[in-house]
């Protein structure tokens, strides 16, 4: 298997007021591609700023950040642009689509980054759109469509520039359980039938069940779920 | 391409969202509109005295002043200079020979407005050849001074915006009673704000013998160089000629200088405001897409397409403004006519100004859109993901 993510004794500080405040304490993580993980734990125990380190959204403070074969911590903020919108999809709690688009130009919206031909980013669109089962929904507005329906089109943007690695934060943190389980099963179907390396940071356990392996964050180290469950 | 595609996105989504939060930007709109509204207000009144100096000029008179003069209301000339200038090459001559020149002589005399202004109303003095120096002038009403008389003609603006100025009326001129004996259409040109009469009874009742300036219509307008030199190379002439625009403009610089002062002096402490209003407005702008421009951010959009796309909006914003603002300053004074300094002239909104106006409207939507176009860039990505 080949390696996506790699982190070796990655420290993470924040700046609050006057004082540093150390969220990630040398956290040492393997992924491989073709895995599907859930990051769980409690609040404020760093797994959103350990996934926002993985997506390339954050820079390390210490250590070592290799993603998809490309060292993070060495890249400058433009070039770690140009990376995301290579390697990484991302699909986000509250969707955040954009609310002036259509579902059709949402998912449009990281092809713009491509060289890709007007028409070229149609037909990806459309494929996108397809297979998050949304062909019927394309013209209408975020505002028109269920919270499910636009967290599949967040889902159909995120890959639609077929990104390697798919980045989830709370995907289903803002839908109901039935949604939510279809919104898992169509992630569960990315990870086995298309390859996609999904990293999923969830506080639902049933979430995290879709998952092929669990990690456990804990005041900002990977904890064995045995520690979790004595902390 | 990219880059454009970005910038092009991020405009697009930004100008889209404007609907949602059309308060804030309508204190851009209407900070930028009223500016300009003033701005182009003041400009007015020196487009007004441009258009008034450039009108009624002809390319084919000249002026000739006293030497160093800075225009022809700083000009005095000896009386014996006009033979001298008459016989000059490039000065046309009539059928029977005889050179068409003119000795002027000009004052002010004090007038009343019909709205019970004080202003200023000049008398001119022209030589017997004025029909045909100045052919413009047309009696429309009684008939032409007579030299030797107390006699004026004066323009029917006169009559129109003063009180006291009738036909048959008479009219104290240092101490002396003139006759208004005629009235003369308006033409757009100097002599609209005037009383007309023959400069020799003019500087009899004076007690003057200089000319303030002689006007002179010259072969055609490539003539002028030729006449100019003339002048020029005749040290005991003491003069200068002019062509009948530069003269024209020059009389009116100093007070287009101050006017233009004023409006841009007015204008830029308001432009201030505005900038302040286009901040307020563009933060806001900023903050109510925080999450929208980190996700874009984060799928991989740039640093530079953000900060000109805020720009781009904020400049979309100020042209309409710049435009309502000129076509509300145009509406309201456009046309109207000022009687003031002596000088009566309309107030002309100009594509001239207009183009002002969006100029300065852009500069303020930049400097407006500046920081929180930098604050759109710098925000932390993901930070700015968690704002609600």
């Amino acid at each position: 298997m080949t390696s996506m993510v790699s982190f070796k004794n990655v420290v993470k500080r924040y700046t609050r007021g006057k004082q540093k405040v150390e969220v990630l304490h040398g956290i040492d993580l393997e992924a491989e591609a073709g895995e599907f993980l859930a990051l769980m734990g409690p609040s404020g125990s760093g797994k959103t700023t350990l996934l926002n380190l993985i997506g390339g959204l954050d820079r390390a403070d210490q250590g070592e950040v290799m993603v998809a074969g490309q060292r993070l911590d060495r890249l400058s903020g433009s070039q770690l642009a140009k990376w995301r919108a290579r390697h990484v999809g991302f699909i986000f709690q509250f969707y955040n689509l954009l609310p002036v688009l259509s579902a059709e130009r949402n998912v449009e919206v990281p092809l713009l980054l491509t060289n890709l031909s007007r028409s070229q980013r149609k037909k990806n669109v459309a494929a996108a759109l397809e297979v998050v089962g949304l062909s019927d929904r394309a013209k209408h507005k975020p505002a028109e469509l269920s919270g499910g329906q636009q967290q599949r089109v967040a889902i159909a943007r995120a890959i639609v520039a077929d990104p390697t690695l798919l980045v989830c934060d709370e995907p289903t943190g803002d839908l109901d359980r039935e949604t939510a389980e279809e919104i898992l099963g169509l992630l569960q179907t990315l990870n086995q039938q298309h390859g996609k390396t999904i990293i999923m940071v969830t506080h639902d356990s049933r979430a995290a069940d879709h998952a092929s392996r669990r990690l456990y964050v804990d005041k900002g180290r990977l904890v064995t779920a045995d520690q979790m469950r004595a902390a | 391409m990219n880059t454009l595609r970005q910038i092009g996105a991020l405009t697009a989504s930004g100008l889209r969202s404007i609907p949602q939060r059309l308060g804030a930007s309508l204190v851009t709109i209407v900070g930028i509109t009223t500016v300009m509204a003033v701005l182009v207000s003041l400009l007015a009144l020196g487009q007004g005295v441009t258009y008034l100096a450039g009108n009624g000029v002809r390319a084919d008179r000249a002026v000739v002043t006293s030497r160093g003069a800075a225009s022809a209301l700083q000009s005095n000339l000896p009386r014996n200079v006009f033979g001298k200038i008459s016989e000059l090459p490039g000065v046309k001559r009539d059928a029977q020979g005889q050179p068409l020149t003119a000795g002027t002589s000009a004052l002010l005399i004090d007038a009343v407005s019909k709205q019970n202004q004080r202003a200023s109303v000049g008398v001119l003095g022209t030589g017997p050849r004025v029909k045909e120096v100045w052919p413009e002038i047309r009696v429309t009403e009684g008939r032409w001074f007579q030299p030797g008389l107390h006699e004026l003609i004066m323009c029917e603006t006169v009559r129109s915006r003063f009180k006291g100025f009738e036909l048959g009326d008479h009219i104290r001129v240092h101490g002396t009673d003139w006759t208004i004996v005629g009235v003369f259409a308006a033409w757009g040109g100097l002599f609209d704000n005037d009383l007309v009469t023959d400069t020799d009874t003019l500087n009899s009742a004076l007690s003057r013998n200089t000319l303030t300036t002689i006007a002179v219509v010259l072969d055609s307008p490539s003539s002028f160089d030729k006449f100019k030199k003339a002048v020029a190379d005749d040290p005991t002439l003491e003069a200068q000629a002019k062509t009948e625009a530069v003269s024209s403009q020059e009389m009116f610089t100093g007070l287009k200088g101050i006017l233009d002062f004023v409006s841009y002096f007015v204008g830029g402490i308001m432009a201030l405001g505005a900038v302040c209003g286009a901040l307020a407005s563009l933060y806001a702008a900023v903050d109510a897409r925080r999450r929208e421009i980190a996700t874009l951010r984060a799928i991989g959009f740039s640093s530079g397409p953000v900060v000109i796309s805020v720009l781009v909006e904020s400049m979309v914003l100020a042209l309409p403004a710049a435009l309502l603002g000129a076509a509300i300053a145009w509406y309201l004074f456009n046309g109207h006519v000022v009687a003031t300094l002596g000088l009566t002239f309309p107030l002309t909104v100009s594509l001239h100004s207009v183009g002002i106006a969006i100029g300065w409207s852009l500069a303020i939507a930049l400097i407006g859109g500046f920081l929180p176009a930098l604050r759109a860039a710098d925000m932390p990505v993901a930070t700015a993901l968690r704002a609600t």
